[in-house]
């Protein structure tokens, strides 16, 4: 945790020193030139500027918070980068401007420098803004993208917290220790670290325009030590901290220092010296007149507030209007809200067409979001967990006619919004899908109690034909067995079971394979008929597959016991319509599954046999959702029927690997055409979550 | 007055060399910023056009996409009315894909149409989308045996060759290649999904170009610039296009035939070959791809004056496949080829090679008869075709109206 509070202290102490200096420079200025005339009243708009930065930088991180995606990484760097060219000429001009200040101090111009002080009241708060403001934004980015990165807020913000204290203590020593010394002194040993300051900021912020690219150049090194330095180093953090330079710097930023520094300092210290010596145009005392005094103080308080207004209040405006209205962002899309009492409340006109709407959940809840066409209350585009405070984009395809929005959150009303009719052209960007009419689990349960008639059927057909294949192996008749194996295991396929068990425990011990054991065919766990079809093939003894043959006729009595209540949950009974045919492709035509009878084919169509049964259960309700859909597969799985019954030769079925690979190839083609027929039905019966 | 002047002069060369630094910093800025965007972006164009008289993917785009997919299939589809519906919704896919768009939206009652590999708008990303037709497809299943190009016929089984089977011939072939793998994975997909029933993956082989290392024409696995003379221009039309003269069926015109083989390199081996031997075989320099008796990737050999290959052996590679005389001009093929890497053999050598794709007027007066003088060449240690096939790259679709193969099928 503290290794997480340790970067941000050094940040913190970083930009409040940077923003500290610039500060206390500033109120050293003022507190000097103001000291002899007992008004503290100047220092006011450096604090309105602090203020009005700290609101800024809060305001950029609450945006931040609630909105990360609002400035892209490019506006924030532009932003930045052009904050901080603007910095650098304000500090300039200051530093140029405090050195004529201080020399007309020393020549006792008190009034000409009160009345210049006035006259940059606006000057000098922008200048403390745009120093605090840019660190501040600097350290609320910094903040954020830590706390993002280490997952917890609270250790960066400590650490933040603590490095920002130091820095004002040592601002204030600092400050202290200047208003003891004199000012022209003052002025000439702190101006040079500001002017050092400054350069460094002139060229981190070009670095930042030019990764913004709104200046070239940003591949055009000079050098880069970062692969040399430990950049998160103490002593790193400390010296790009104060001169602002980074370990890889460009070419542009390195002439920019180095041009800055050359023709400042130069000029500083020659005007210095200029100073030193008296000049002719070096104003006169007595003609300097004294207005300042003469200022109404009403006047002085209304320039306060119009100042005071102008800084604080936009970026508080504009953090509000950012949080609270952000569908002002989201140009791509009609906005759509989400919340405990209302389903879309701004909704009021629709057209058609595919479109995108931006869907935002203020509910604090999980909601699921349709958009409901009102003739058929149809479902035409939904999304189906919209997270609290999140948004999200969802296309729709509209065709003419009236539509409404339909809000769900679990243990709340469902909300629904206004029906509002979508005009346009019919046909505008594609035609549009079918709505889809939900379904309940009532509707699903008469098909899942035909479907269980139908399973009770089947499971009294095998157990008679396991009792065959006993017979077979209780009179050590092999080839027998293995005849009487094939119309089980076909019964079995009928079923439409999942091999992985929608019966529980006794549907898999009657039908899985040796997968998942770790001895695999030879595993004790494994039984049931692909275990009998393992021995029957593999030369094992009848006396040892009795006891596999008694164990199945067991299971298959225990599931015959329990069936209606281990069944499938209604809502999958949709998806085995597919399911059954995909595990077919899956794990019975490439071969998988077969342990020595090559009965692939025949199963096959056995499975066709099951999804058939499956599909007639579920008709009436597919038949309203989609009339051509039934049809269209039941022809296919003909198809598919008919391809599989073209691999006999003289009317007996052939094992997969003696099929020719044209016979194949139509199998596979017939059942990959019906499966994407069928990859329809879960989405057309879907039950919705909430 | 005298003080200002100088001042001014001052001033103003100041501000000359302060504008012309500014300026040099600016504009070699942006100059190294160009150079290294060009560096990371391909250079072949992003969108390759899908109607003309002849298919993309043969001599448009003329800078190879790097990156390609060979599949062949088997049709499926019953009858003569499939097919054509079959070859429609190829074009449909063929066309949107290559030109890239929004997939359509199937509303809620449909699993999504499109897979969303390449995210929700589907780039265009150089993607061409080539179809041949195999002349198996030219069987009495649908009729068409009357139709069939004069010369297609199964692939010959050449001396040196290993054929497997299931990785030889089918009724279609479709070369879809693009500037990123993803891109053609996307295609593939796409297409096998919309044409699901109707035909079957045969065998697929993906393939890369490499980049130019350092210059000039791309290297193949055995380290040697591959593809120096390949012909362009009038001439490749020349080369290339079925036209109506060679007593071809009327709608075969402005198509080509297009013979694949996948050829393993035993990269290993040849690894262990000395690099007089390997620029021997070859008839070139490894480093430079110039000809043994030349200097520069793209020098004419000068077989003439080396006629009994004292400088490039007459066996050389170079000098069978194009012995650059009068004679052996019209022989000349495109070739098209990729790379490809597998893995590993069932001996843990690494599974590579190239997967050679070429184009040509005459199946027998090009590709056989160049493949025929190659047979033997010593270069076979070393390489071991194993798969391919002979088909009819289709003409290309014309327009909105057109579609493949639409004046064969109806």
């Amino acid at each position: 945790m503290w290794a997480d509070a340790l970067p941000n202290l050094l940040i913190g102490l970083r930009e409040g020193l940077e923003a500290g200096l610039v500060v206390s420079i500033l109120l050293a200025a003022i507190r000097r030139s103001g000291g002899h005339r007992a008004s503290t009243a100047s220092t006011a708009p450096i604090w309105l500027g602090v203020v009005a930065a700290v609101v800024l930088a809060l305001s950029f991180g609450a945006v931040l918070t609630f909105y990360r995606s609002v400035l892209p990484t490019t506006g924030q760097e532009a932003l930045g980068g052009a904050l901080s060219v603007v910095a650098v000429v304000l500090v300039t001009g200051m530093i140029f401007w405090m050195r004529r200040t201080a020399r007309g101090l020393s020549g006792e111009l008190r009034a000409k420098v009160a009345d210049a002080l006035r006259v940059s009241t606006a000057a000098l708060a922008l200048t403390a803004f745009l120093a605090v403001g840019r660190e501040g934004i600097e350290t609320a980015l910094f903040l954020w993208t830590a706390a993002q990165a280490s997952g917890t807020t609270v250790a960066p913000l400590i650490g933040a917290a603590a490095g920002i204290a130091v820095a004002v203590v040592l601002c204030v020593l600092l400050y202290r220790q200047s208003v003891r010394i004199r000012l022209d002194l003052f002025f000439n040993r702190t101006a040079i670290l500001l002017i050092i300051i400054a350069g460094g900021v002139l060229s981190y912020g070009l670095g930042d325009l030019q990764d913004a690219g709104l200046l070239p150049g940003r591949t055009w090194l000079a050098f880069d030590l970062a692969p040399h330095l430990d950049v998160s180093s103490w002593w790193v953090s400390i010296v790009t901290g104060v001169t602002n330079l980074s370990p890889t710097m460009t070419w542009l930023q390195v002439a920019a220092y180095l041009g800055y520094l050359g023709i400042v300092l130069t000029t500083f210290v020659r005007a210095g010296r200029q100073a030193n010596q008296p000049t002719a145009d070096t104003p006169k005392p007595a003609e300097a007149p004294a207005p300042a005094p003469s200022r109404p103080p009403m006047r002085r308080r209304t320039v306060l507030t119009a100042v005071t207004a102008a800084l604080v209040l936009p970026p508080v405006i504009a953090a509000a209007l950012i949080v609270f209205a952000p569908g002002g962002l989201a140009a791509s899309g009609q906005q759509i809200d989400v919340t405990t009492s209302a389903c879309a409340p701004g909704w009021s006109a629709a057209r058609t067409g595919a479109q995108s709407f931006t869907l935002v959940n203020k509910s604090g809840h999980t909601a699921e979001v349709n958009l409901v066409q009102a003739a058929s209350q149809g479902i035409v585009a939904e999304i189906e967990t919209l997270g609290p405070g999140t948004q999200q984009t969802m296309s729709a395809t509209l065709a003419p006619g009236n539509y409404a929005w339909r809000c769900l959150i679990a243990a709340l009303p469902t909300t629904v919004s206004a029906t509002v009719a979508a005009t346009g052209p019919a046909g505008a960007g594609g035609s549009a899908p079918r709505p889809v009419t939900p379904v309940s689990v009532a509707d699903l349960t008469p098909p899942l109690n035909e479907y269980n008639a139908y399973v009770t059927g089947k499971l009294g057909q095998l157990a008679g034909q396991v009792v065959r294949v006993r017979a077979d192996l209780a009179a050590g008749n092999i080839p027998a067995a293995q005849q009487d194996w094939l119309p089980a295991q076909l019964t079995w396929e009928q079923v439409g079971e999942e091999p992985y068990g929608s019966f529980g425990d006794s549907g898999v011990e009657i039908g899985a394979g040796p997968q998942g054991f770790p001895q695999g065919v030879n595993d004790p766990g494994f039984t049931g008929l692909r275990r009998l079809e393992y021995g029957l093939w593999h030369g094992q003894p009848a006396s040892e597959l009795i006891t596999v043959a008694d164990r199945l006729s067991s299971d298959i009595a225990g599931l015959q016991a329990q069936l209606p209540q281990v069944s499938l949950d209604p809502t999958d009974l949709p998806i085995r319509a597919h399911e059954i045919l995909e595990d077919a492709l899956r794990d019975t035509l490439t071969g998988q599954d077969d342990l020595g009878a090559g009965a692939e084919f025949p199963e096959t169509y056995a499975d066709t046999q099951a999804d058939q049964v499956v599909l007639g259960e579920l008709a009436a309700l597919l038949n309203a959702r989609d009339p051509s859909l039934l049809p269209t597969a039941y022809q296919q799985l003909d198809a598919l029927r008919q391809a599989l019954l073209a691999t006999q030769t003289n009317g007996q079925w052939q094992s997969l690997s003696a099929a020719p690979l044209a016979q194949r190839q139509r199998v596979d083609a017939a059942i990959g055409a019906v499966l994407e027929t069928l990859a329809d039905v879960p989405d057309l019966l879907e039950v919705p979550a909430h | 007055m005298d003080i200002n002047r100088r001042n001014l002069l001052k001033g103003g060369a100041a501000g000359v060399v302060g504008t012309a630094v500014t300026a040099g910093l600016l504009s070699a800025g942006a100059r190294a910023d160009a150079a290294a965007g060009e560096a990371t972006n391909p250079t072949a164009p992003d969108l390759v056009p899908f109607h003309g008289i002849h298919q993309a993917g043969i001599l448009t785009p003329t800078t190879q996409q790097r990156y390609a997919t060979h599949a062949a299939f088997d049709l499926t589809v019953g009858s003569r009315a499939d097919l054509v519906s079959l070859f429609r919704t190829l074009t449909d896919r063929a066309w949107f894909l290559t030109a890239g768009g929004t997939p359509p939206d199937l509303g809620v009652g449909s699993p999504p149409s499109d897979s969303d590999i390449l995210g929700p708008e589907v780039p265009a990303d150089g993607l061409s989308v080539t179809l041949s037709v195999g002349s198996s497809m030219f069987d009495d299943r649908y009729g068409l045996a009357a139709a069939k190009p004069k010369l297609l016929a199964p692939m010959r089984t050449f001396p040196n060759d290993a054929l497997e089977p299931a990785r030889c011939h089918g009724d279609l072939f479709l070369q879809l290649c693009a500037n990123n793998p993803d891109t053609v994975h996307h295609a593939l997909r796409d297409i096998a999904k919309h044409t699901r029933g109707g035909m079957q993956l045969r065998y697929r082989m993906d393939g890369f170009v490499s980049p130019p290392r350092p210059s000039g024409t791309p290297r193949n696995l055995m380290g040697f610039k591959d593809g120096i003379a390949n012909p362009s221009g009038a001439e490749a039309d020349r080369l290339i296009w079925v036209d109506s003269s060679a007593g071809e069926p009327a709608w075969a015109v402005g198509g080509s035939y297009h013979v694949v083989r996948l050829i393993r390199m035993l990269v290993e081996f040849w690894d262990r070959v000395s690099i007089h031997e390997q620029e021997n075989m070859f008839g070139r320099r490894r480093d430079s791809g110039a000809p043994l008796d030349g200097a520069n990737e793209f020098d004419t050999p000068d077989f003439p004056q080396d006629p009994n290959g004292d400088v490039i052996p007459l066996d050389s590679h170079i000098r069978l496949a194009n012995p650059r005389t009068a004679r052996s001009e019209p022989s000349r093929i495109l070739r098209r080829g990729y790379n490809y890497d597998l893995g590993l053999d069932e001996n843990g050598n690494i599974q590579c090679g190239l997967i050679f794709a070429c184009f040509q007027q005459d199946l027998r007066r090009q590709f056989e008869a160049v493949q025929t003088r190659l047979i033997n060449e010593p270069l076979v240690d070393y390489i071991q075709p194993f798969g391919g096939g002979y088909f009819f790259a289709l003409p290309g679709v014309r327009d909105a109206g057109d579609w493949y193969a639409k004046s064969l099928l109806t």
